[in-house]
């Protein structure tokens, strides 16, 4: 698995889950590896959900189903770790292509992705 | 002439209708603007390889390649480019399929290459070993857009280069979480090095390209 621990120079980390995804498990244990402390430099993580997902389809189906969800909600918690580590220096920005993406994602577990700004771009 | 030359050539594209033209134009490539080409772009279509071996030496300071192509498993046209110059810094090649060959031999004549964009939608794997064959410096920006298991053979390559990597910038596609470990070892490879990584996954391995 990515281990951002000895990455120095590391300025902006960005993770795209492109299609209808059964978990991303994987991301929250990347984002747990990432130290302030040994990344100084780091200034931007950014989160892009559905990405090149017809918008048709979301329309439809913007849940992203229990297990990504509850995935998510570990994402959260690592966020919020690192936002603290590094005093609010770290951003955190998810897009995601059509608002109902997102209001899905809330009502599922209001507190996922908690303490990242949100942008509609498709 | 020789400022408007550097202008007016400091790009170029070549597809298989527009070579003769270049030829008939600048007969004696000694003579020709091609020094003053920096971006060369070459279109291979499937059914007219570009001959273009004997014209590539006189563009010797060119700095970024751009290779375009649909099939090319059966196709001999590594040969018709000839020796690419050592001016090259950054390699784009956009293919349907590629073949482990073609493009060992396009990236094995590159010392210089820090910048590396790579995307196809089928391809055959590299050879174990293939690294010491790989002599750029890739210490710029590293763009994996593949499909098949074409990726996971051409990242482990990268990481046999002996020199090590020192990318700045990765972005790459998985098609599944089994494409990890190898992105894994890449990014690790970097780690003194990389300031921006943008990794991209897809469940369903969603085409990108």
């Amino acid at each position: 698995m990515f281990d951002f621990s000895n990455h120095k120079s590391i300025e902006h980390l960005s993770f795209s889950l492109l299609s209808n995804f059964a978990s991303c498990r994987w991301l929250s244990t990347a984002l747990s590896t990432i130290s302030p402390a040994n990344s100084p430099r780091l200034s931007t993580v950014t989160i892009y959900l559905h990405r090149h997902v017809p918008p048709a389809r979301l329309v439809s189906e913007p849940t992203l189903g229990a297990s990504a969800t509850k995935d998510l909600r570990d994402v959260g918690t690592e966020v919020k770790r690192i936002r603290d580590e590094s005093r609010g220096k770290v951003k955190f920005e998810v897009v995601v292509p059509l608002p109902q993406v997102m209001r899905s994602i809330r009502l599922a577990w209001p507190s996922a992705l908690e303490g990242c700004s949100f942008r509609v771009e498709y | 002439m020789p400022s408007c030359r550097r202008h007016l050539f400091r790009r170029v594209a070549f597809r298989s209708h527009n070579l003769p033209s270049w030829k008939n134009t600048f007969p004696d490539p000694s003579t020709s603007p091609a020094a003053y080409a920096h971006e060369m772009r070459i279109h291979l279509a499937s059914d007219a390889p570009i001959q273009l071996a004997e014209y590539m030496p006189y563009f010797s300071n060119v700095r970024d390649l751009t290779l375009i192509g649909g099939k090319c498993d059966n196709l001999e046209w590594i040969p018709s480019i000839g020796k690419l110059p050592t001016s090259i810094r950054s390699l784009t090649m956009k293919f349907v399929s590629i073949t482990n060959a073609q493009v060992l031999n396009i990236m094995g004549q590159l010392p210089n290459l820090d910048n590396l964009s790579l995307c196809t939608f089928k391809g055959s794997g590299f050879p174990d070993g293939v690294g010491d064959i790989l002599k750029g410096r890739y210490g710029g920006k590293l763009e994996l857009l593949l499909m098949d298991d074409f990726h996971a053979s051409v990242v482990r390559s990268l990481l046999e280069v002996s020199e090590g990597l020192g990318f700045k910038s990765v972005k790459a596609f998985c098609n599944a979480e089994d494409d990890f470990p190898v992105y894994a070892d890449l990014v690790s490879a970097c780690q003194d090095t990389l300031i921006d990584l943008d990794i991209s996954v897809s469940a369903e391995g969603s085409p990108l390209c």
